[in-house]
């Protein structure tokens, strides 16, 4: 095994187990925590891949905006001091046993796959270059100008949703 | 193998070690004589008031919105910028009507009044 | 290698001397640049923390002379050993933790301050040979550890349990997310004009120092990093003589030394991305050839921007909450959008003249909006009305005592 996917397997076994804990942590501040360390653990697998560009915009957007909006919403809930709620299932026994069997089916099925069994060819276009690419791609009218512009009412419809949603609070409180 | 990261991530090692290693020093070689005042929550030298639960502002959260906003439109400016010696003229007019959207959307939210503190 | 080759560039010969000891031990390349960098990183991470001690030091003595007070001077010749002896003394300091903490939270807060200021080291270049990674994403990467920042301060207020430290977490990286806006889109336009995002690259490219070709932008991107900093006179969340410490009053011994060497160093770390990206970074004649006056350059560049702040933080007064944030959010945003749009569509339009054009144009449209937005300024404080409470003449009672000094306008 080489070193990379030594690196590759340490990274996705933090990734897991963080994701493990979001999900099961009673504490609501505990498991926005864990999910930054789980955003951290996919930041260093892109970086391992020398996806550079996207390494650096998880950990800005998702880690720097968006972690910190989950934390600051889940502090405007109010019940956020109590712990007497119990996070799983009373059925989970059966769900538990429903789950290994899918995912035994879905492993043996996909293993046969050619897709998944052949070494994926390496982009050709190194480093620099790769965000150069991007960012042509992104304005150029036979590329993705149509999507991008659509990004952009995309980002306007959150903004505006979201003020008007918080904003009917704020003025309901002042009130 | 080795990619521009490495340094990063052995540079993140370190960083995150040395303070520990400090404050691990510090604690060993200070007293530790813990008692019930000492140990009381700080408010001004008397007891605690109330519950430590803070009515939270919704301002807060309406400043990371709007700040979430702008973040993911500067990450999309970023790549245009690295190519701009490359781009005709038609796509610095796209990027400028990708700016003036959300631009718009802002002076909507200024006009409401949502990015003033009170 | 003699003696000249060595003092031209004192860090690569050693690197150099210290790679081929690894190779004569028989090590592979791969490890040997492994232990390298392991090494150069450690030795980066601690001097840029012993250096925390002269700025401490440096800082006191300043803003005691713009006080007009002399500033420690008992300990060593003009106290400069005041820093090691307070080091000393927080060393030893008991660690109080208050009941009711959260105990992850709480312990992880500083270390991951601190680191998140460190880390802004790994990727400016010193000279022309020496850098810590040639990272070719580099200015995203600084926007993000800015990021981990706001993540420590509401970890530390959260771990807290102090309800005046949750607060002062909430306005602190409310300040910090904020400021962070006008710094993204005025780095934008360093990027643009050198097409990379790579510091190196930048460096590079400035033939001219960015700072004569956007100064406006580089006025907005100062602000806006003093703001981010925390420092006065945007350090409403931590006002060392006003709310007793902010989002680290439960914090002691060399935990809360922890924050104060991150805000110290965070300063000297402002100054030095600054004259990266806008004063040329290494740049000076002679720092091709000589790459250590490279890395002198850039130091004194950089304490000439870090004595700007620390003169500014001795002479303004303290902003408001309201008024910090109508700053960033109604004055610095939408000037940074338009200055980014009209840099772009501006410099397109003059491309074919030649890059010197593009300088002069950007170096109008900076100008221009400078003296724009002042403009609106002044024309909006004269809207405001004072209201009159009463008019300027009011009868006084006067007094029974003839021989009091109370004087009656009338």
């Amino acid at each position: 095994m080489s070193v990379q996917q030594l690196f590759f397997v340490v990274f996705a076994l933090i990734t897991i187990f963080s994701a493990l804990m979001v999900v099961s942590l009673r504490n609501l501040l505990h498991s926005a925590l864990w999910l930054i360390m789980a955003l951290l653990g996919v930041a260093s697998i892109f970086a391992i891949l020398e996806a550079s560009f996207f390494a650096a915009v998880q950990i800005l957007v998702y880690i720097g905006a968006i972690a910190i909006l989950i934390i600051f919403a889940v502090m405007l809930t109010h019940n956020i001091m109590s712990v007497a709620e119990t996070q799983t299932n009373r059925s989970w026994g059966i769900a538990l046993v429903m789950v290994v069997i899918i995912f035994f089916i879905i492993i043996t099925q996909i293993s046969t796959w050619p897709g998944f069994n052949t070494r994926l060819q390496a982009l050709n276009i190194p480093g620099q270059d790769a965000v150069l690419a991007f960012g042509t791609g992104l304005v150029d009218p036979q590329g993705f100008a149509l999507p991008f512009e659509t990004a952009s009412v995309l980002l306007l419809a959150a903004l505006l949703g979201g003020v008007f949603i918080a904003f009917d609070q704020r003025r309901e409180k002042k009130s | 193998m080795l990619n521009q990261w490495l340094y990063i991530g052995i540079f993140v090692v370190i960083s995150l070690a040395l303070p520990a290693v400090a404050i691990l020093l510090a604690r060993i070689l200070s007293p530790k004589k813990p008692n019930k005042i000492k140990n009381s929550a700080y408010e001004c030298g008397m007891e605690t008031y109330d519950k430590t639960w803070v009515q939270f502002r919704i301002q807060y959260y309406l400043y990371a919105l709007v700040f979430l906003i702008f973040d993911v439109e500067t990450v999309f400016l970023f790549p245009i910028a690295v190519a701009y010696n490359q781009a005709t003229l038609f796509m610095v007019i796209e990027a400028i009507i990708f700016i003036s959207i959300l631009f718009g959307g802002f002076l909507y939210v200024w006009r409401k009044g949502a990015l003033s503190w009170y | 290698m003699n003696l000249i080759d060595f003092l031209r560039d004192p860090i690569i010969a050693i690197s150099d001397w210290i790679t081929n000891l690894f190779s004569n031990w028989g090590m592979a390349t791969d490890w040997a640049t492994f232990l390298l960098y392991l090494i150069g990183a450690a030795v980066l991470g601690i001097s840029a923390l012993l250096m925390t001690l002269f700025f401490i030091w440096a800082e006191r003595k300043i803003i005691g002379r713009l006080q007009d007070r002399v500033g420690p001077n008992q300990i060593g010749p003009w106290g400069i050993f005041q820093s090691v002896a307070d080091m000393v003394k927080i060393f030893i300091k008991e660690h109080i933790i208050p009941t009711g903490v959260d105990p992850i939270p709480y312990h992880l807060a500083p270390i991951v301050l601190v680191a998140s200021v460190l880390m802004v080291w790994a990727i400016v270049p010193f000279s022309n040979t020496v850098y810590g990674s040639n990272l070719n994403v580099a200015v995203i990467f600084l926007l993000a550890v800015g990021g981990l920042g706001e993540v420590g301060v509401m970890m530390a207020g959260w771990g807290s349990n102090n309800k005046y430290a949750l607060i002062s977490a909430f306005r602190a990286s409310a300040q910090m997310i904020s400021y962070e806006v006008p710094m993204a889109i005025i780095l934008l336009i360093p990027v643009l004009l050198s097409s990379s995002m790579s510091m190196n690259d930048i460096v590079n490219a400035q033939n001219i120092p960015y700072i004569l070709v956007l100064p406006f932008g580089a006025l907005i991107f100062f602000i806006a990093s003093i703001a981010e900093n925390g420092r006065a006179p945007f350090d409403l969340a931590e006002a060392e003589s006003e709310l007793v410490a902010g989002f680290n009053i439960e914090y002691s011994g060399l935990k809360f030394g922890m924050f104060y060497v991150a805000d110290f160093l965070r300063a000297f770390t402002s100054a030095l991305i600054f004259s990266t990206l806008f004063l040329g970074g290494w740049k000076g004649p002679g720092a091709e050839a000589i790459p250590v006056l490279g890395a002198f350059y850039l130091i004194a560049k950089s304490l000439i921007i870090w004595f700007l702040g620390v003169w500014i933080r001795g002479s303004f007064p303290r902003y408001r909450i309201d008024q910090m944030m109508n700053i960033n959010w109604k004055f610095l945003t939408p000037i940074s959008l338009v200055l980014f749009m009209l840099v772009i569509l501006f410099s397109k339009l003059v491309e074919p003249v030649g890059q010197n054009m593009q300088y002069l144009v950007i170096l109008i449209i900076n100008l221009g909006l400078f003296f724009l937005s002042f403009r609106i300024l002044n024309n909006q404080n004269k809207k405001k009305v004072v209201a009159e409470v009463g008019s300027r003449t009011r009868p006084v009672a006067k007094p029974d005592n003839l021989f009091s000094k109370d004087v009656s306008r009338g």
